[in-house]
């Protein structure tokens, strides 16, 4: 039963950018996100000791990714928070759990682009990478960027969105030109 | 609907600021197109990388921004690196009760001689137990807050923000974004209980191992290859409250000699933080020992008992086992809010658990509720 193992461990490795970013599009919280991405981890790595084989690995493990998000959320006891709009997360999570069903065959020419990012983020401006840096390093809300910078939330959601996009071009470029621009 | 408002809708969706109305006008919009669903798929996998990304931004350029940039004069700059240093040095703790009130510096060890408070920002309050010391540490890279408990027991409470705190002591880092913890430190070992939410324990240098630690549970944190603390199982025989000290059933009506409880003991009955006087004979423990052979931390569970699951009722929160083929034994159980149910190694909840299937059910400290049911693959085949 243990031979699927090395072969579920292979897999997770392959998909684990995907995965957890899988994750974090349902909790939106980069440390909640690795805390239960590890959780998956675990689980993913139990089930195969049990002898699970799965046909589609990354679908499978989006199954088990939901359930951990579900039990995280309901440890925290925002089960109420959430109860109150449960049907309209959980029509959410369904169109992003498509979303990443669809992209699945796309995933590998994603992950190629995004080994350009650290070098695509160096070409913004020093500003958008303050912004950057104050948002994802130091994992402020959008508020504490605004107050940091002295902007307005708005502001900083629209520059934030703008580095994103420039980002993504700059990526496409670089994986088109074999990261040779 | 434009394409603007749809990465607008997106924003505010990843930025976590969405009302119900753009989720639900979100969910309408991805329902419908592909290149939208794309474009997320695109979005949250730059931002998982940007995530774990380190910067190299300068912190006084982040400081910079504070001021005005109406121009190079003189006075302003050296008023700003006046700021600048008042604020960076500015003590961000403070002692509330129980020791000499005041407040704290980075570097500061507060060493308590009495029950002692300490509040950190506004954001987390630490409980310190007589003879503990606790160190103000400068937040780092990627912690917001971060203490070191050099010896003794403190009880945190953090609120659950964005950002880690972190608790270092010998051993390794217990690190959260926001719950309540106890930490019990000697220098040799260290002993962490979760009274709610979940905590990481990471030991060791560097990244170091990784172990998430959740409500209800006590772990170690130990390094090197000789384990500083025992750990066994038994039922509890009998509690000495006067002299501090248990006994546990050793099989065959013996009992064991006296082990003795440490004054600052981390106690857990069922999920709950508990003192001696809590634990009950009949209770199956797991203790955890110093190398002295005194007990550091205990957890308190009820007994276990298997059976079949006959009824569920989900409004009543309660469930029937049946055991024994002949004369089936019917028990009826509560099932609390926190209990954990699990099916196929899922968890699940109270109204989607499957009836006439067999399951293993621990019982909480009482005896009449579940603390933790399990119904595994196995157990599952075999009902059918």
């Amino acid at each position: 039963m243990q031979q699927n193992e090395p072969i579920v461990i292979k897999h997770l490795l392959e998909h684990r950018e995907m995965l957890f970013a899988f994750v974090l599009a349902l909790v939106r919280d980069h440390d909640a996100a690795e805390e239960i991405f590890q959780t998956v981890g675990v689980k993913v790595v139990v089930e195969a000791q049990r002898g699970t084989a799965p046909e589609d690995f990354a679908k499978w493990a989006r199954g088990i990714a939901r359930h951990c998000v579900a039990d995280y959320f309901r440890e925290r006891q925002q089960r109420q928070q959430v109860l109150a709009q449960a049907a309209l997360h959980e029509r959410l999570a369904d169109r992003i759990e498509q979303a990443f069903d669809e992209q699945h065959a796309a995933q590998e020419d994603l992950q190629h682009r995004l080994r350009h990012l650290k070098d695509c983020v160096q070409k913004l401006s020093a500003r958008a990478q303050q912004l950057l840096a104050l948002r994802y390093e130091h994992r402020l809300p959008i508020d504490d960027v605004a107050r940091e910078v002295n902007w307005t939330p708005a502001s900083v959601k629209v520059a934030l969105s703008r580095a994103r996009t420039a980002l993504a071009e700059c990526m496409k470029r670089h994986a088109a030109a074999g990261g040779a621009e | 609907m434009n394409r603007k408002q749809d990465i607008e809708l997106l924003e505010q969706y990843l930025a976590g600021t969405a009302s119900a109305e753009e989720l639900a006008a979100l969910e309408s919009r991805l329902a419908e197109d592909a290149a939208l669903r794309a474009r997320l798929v695109e979005a949250v996998a730059i931002d998982a990388q940007l995530g774990r990304m380190q910067f190299k931004v300068p912190a006084q350029q982040r400081r910079r921004w504070l001021w005005p940039s109406v121009g190079a004069v003189a006075a302003l700059l050296l008023l700003a690196i006046g700021l600048w240093v008042f604020t960076a040095a500015r003590p961000t703790a403070e002692v509330i009760t129980g020791h000499v009130a005041g407040q704290l510096r980075y570097g500061e060890v507060v060493r308590a001689t009495t029950a002692t408070e300490l509040k950190l920002d506004e954001r987390a309050r630490v409980t310190l137990t007589p003879g503990a010391a606790l160190k103000l540490l400068r937040p780092a890279e990627g912690v917001k807050q971060q203490v070191s408990l050099e010896a003794g027991r403190a009880a945190f409470r953090v609120t659950h923000e964005p950002g880690a705190f972190r608790v270092d002591t010998a051993q390794g880092s217990i690190v959260t974004q926001g719950t309540t913890f106890l930490v019990r430190a000697d220098g040799k070992s260290t002993l962490v209980a979760v009274t709610e939410g979940r905590i990481q324990t990471i030991t060791g240098a560097g990244e170091g191992r990784r172990q998430t630690v959740s409500r209800g549970n006590l772990e170690t944190l130990s390094v090197g290859e000789t384990a500083r603390v025992r750990t066994t199982s038994a039922r509890l025989e009998r509690v000495d409250e006067v002299a501090g000290q248990i006994y546990l059933a050793k099989g065959e009506g013996r009992t064991s000699a006296p082990i003795r409880i440490a004054p600052d003991a981390l106690l857990l009955r069922d999920r709950a933080l508990a003192t001696l006087a809590e634990l009950r004979t009949g209770m199956q423990l797991k203790i955890y020992m110093d190398e002295a052979g005194d007990v550091i931390g205990a957890v308190a569970r009820g007994g276990s008992i298997a059976g079949t699951i006959t009824v569920v009722d989900a409004a009543a929160r309660t469930l029937t086992l049946v055991s024994g083929k002949e004369s089936a034994k019917r028990t009826e159980l509560r099932v609390p809010d926190d209990a954990v149910l699990m099916v196929d190694g899922q968890m699940v909840e109270l109204a989607d658990l499957p009836r006439d299937v067999a399951a293993q059910v621990q019982l909480t400290t009482d005896g009449a509720a579940v603390f933790e049911l399990t119904i595994g693959r196995i157990d599952r085949e075999r009902a059918r």
